[in-house]
């Protein structure tokens, strides 16, 4: 499977966060959620990635591109979307795609102005007077004019009302029908990408904690639940976010020590929420609660 | 260079609905008054360094992380913004000197009623041999305010990219203070005559002197101003955006 975006090794320090040894790849023709809770090191990476963040060790190559050395090269074939629309708040849509266009060999103005259209989006309202979901589509209209091979999106969901995330989620469902076409998004709404992701990158303090197929993800992990009595201290070293109640305990174990299992304890099909949550709780020492 | 070309394109549609028609509009209010024998074109660099300045404050905003995902060296970036700065200022000392020219041998003051006609004359008439400054020595001191703005404008374009706004305006506020200070001493030395007037030992004698000054002022200028361009180019390469 050909790979459009491949990061190894990589390494960046600041003060007080630094990105660990992140590796992961996305292969071409598939979606990528990218998770992780505040401040664990997704938008690094995704500035990383677009060389606006410069990396102490490793490699990230797009499209089999260095990103440092061919960033031009790699940006002609990109669409970035951040969570912020960054242009000038007081240009119009037809004063947008002016700016725009000389930047892309392979700049489209019908297919601009078409998909302008079919998102509904005025073309003669100042853009700072959008809705932030407006904004978004305005992002991904200009992607989709230069006929980007990768979208990368920075938390695009997050503050969108529901009816906007799902027209979001639609739009990049759509984008990805061409195989050609893969998409690396940023989030911490989890059931985005329990909806349209193929894959999944879960990053927690800097480092990667899972990377893998969806469905590889919700088939390893399962939450457990009982008395405390019921499980075995050889167990409970193999759980993560050990959570212990009055009454009981939960915790995330992997499937594979299931057969380890006692049949006083429930296991049920772990979310990528919950995933999430137990290992934020391992992190915060909770299994001595 | 065709990147540089691209930005500047881009910014100037930035700047086309913000301050393009209110400099156009200054522009054409100097001509007509320059008709009159009223140089108020000598303020075009004021009015046209203006021109760019929304550029400036969008590109020390959040906005800057556009060049980081467009196509776009950041070089390419910089060295637009330098370009922008310097050419409005240059382009607008152009004007100031064609409306100083045209307000010289303007005639239309004839057509004002004869207490507006002496009032112009008492405060705009270079010509006589009576006034204390002269259209040469104008041309002359404009090359220096020109050169002087483009070097401090540059200047602080600089400090802000390499540092960051806060440094930049605080530099400009020392530089206001101390050279306000310095003139304010000269001034005084000169007065009490413990040194010569200005205009005895600093300016030619000679017209085609005077223009050569104008002339090394202003190459002197671009040349600092291209300087702290490149410098800037070279501290901001491995900056994050």
């Amino acid at each position: 499977m050909e790979n459009v975006l491949e990061i190894r090794n990589v390494s960046k320090a600041y003060k007080d966060f630094a990105l660990k040894n992140i590796t992961f790849s996305l292969p071409k023709g598939y979606i990528m959620g990218f998770v992780g809770e505040n401040g664990s090191g997704k938008t690094t990476t995704i500035r990383a990635i677009l060389n606006m963040a410069k990396i102490d060790s490793g490699t990230i190559r797009v499209f089999g591109l260095d990103s440092v050395k061919d960033t031009i090269v790699i940006k002609e074939r990109l669409g970035v979307v951040f969570d912020s629309l960054y242009l000038a708040n007081h240009l119009n849509i037809k004063q947008i795609e002016q700016q725009m266009k000389p930047f892309y060999q392979d700049w489209n103005s019908e297919e601009f102005f078409r998909k302008i259209k079919n998102f509904n989006l005025p073309d003669d309202k100042k853009v700072g007077d959008f809705s932030k979901g407006m904004k978004m589509k305005l992002m991904i209209a200009i992607a989709l004019s230069h006929n980007a091979e990768l979208m990368i999106l920075d938390e695009p969901t997050s503050g969108l009302d529901p009816v906007a995330r799902d027209e979001l989620l639609d739009i990049l469902a759509e984008y990805i029908e061409d195989e050609n076409r893969s998409v690396l998004f940023s989030t911490h709404i989890t059931s985005d990408v329990e909806r349209i992701a193929d894959y999944i990158t879960i990053l927690h303090n800097g480092k990667v904690w899972f990377t893998g197929a969806k469905d590889d993800l919700s088939e390893k992990y399962v939450v457990i639940k009982g008395a405390e009595e019921d499980i075995s201290s050889a167990l409970r070293e193999k759980c993560i976010g050990f959570h212990a109640y009055r009454n009981g305990f939960d915790a995330l174990l992997e499937t594979g020590y299931l057969d380890q299992l006692s049949d006083a304890l429930e296991a049920e099909k772990a979310s990528i929420d919950e995933i999430l949550v137990y290992i934020a709780k391992e992190e915060r020492h909770e299994r001595h609660s | 260079m065709k990147d540089i070309l691209k930005m500047l394109q881009f910014d100037y549609i930035t700047v086309k609905s913000l301050t393009v028609r209110y400099v156009i509009g200054f522009i054409m209010l100097s001509f007509l008054l320059a008709l009159f024998k009223i140089p108020l074109g000598m303020l075009c660099m004021i009015a046209t360094v203006t021109l760019f300045a929304p550029v400036q404050t969008i590109s020390n905003s959040e906005c800057k992380k556009l060049y980081g995902m467009i196509p776009i060296q950041r070089s390419a970036v910089t060295r637009a913004m330098f370009l922008e700065l310097i050419g409005s200022l240059v382009t607008g000392e152009l004007f100031s000197y064609l409306f100083l020219q045209i307000s010289k041998y303007a005639k239309l003051d004839a057509l004002f009623p004869e207490e507006i006609r002496y009032w112009i004359s008492d405060m705009f008439d270079y010509s006589s041999k009576y006034a204390n400054i002269t259209y040469n020595d104008l041309y002359l001191l404009l090359a220096v305010v020109s050169g002087f703005l483009i070097l401090l404008s540059c200047y602080i374009e600089m400090r802000a990219e390499v540092k960051n706004m806060e440094t930049a305006v605080r530099d400009l506020i020392i530089i206001i203070f101390v050279l306000s200070a310095v003139i304010s001493l000269i001034s005084v030395f000169v007065f009490r005559g413990m040194i010569p007037p200005v205009k005895s030992w600093l300016i030619p004698a000679t017209v085609s002197g005077r223009w050569l000054s104008v002339m090394l002022l202003n190459l002197i200028a671009i040349g600092g101003g291209l300087g702290f361009c490149e410098w800037t180019v070279k501290k901001t390469a491995d900056y994050e955006m």
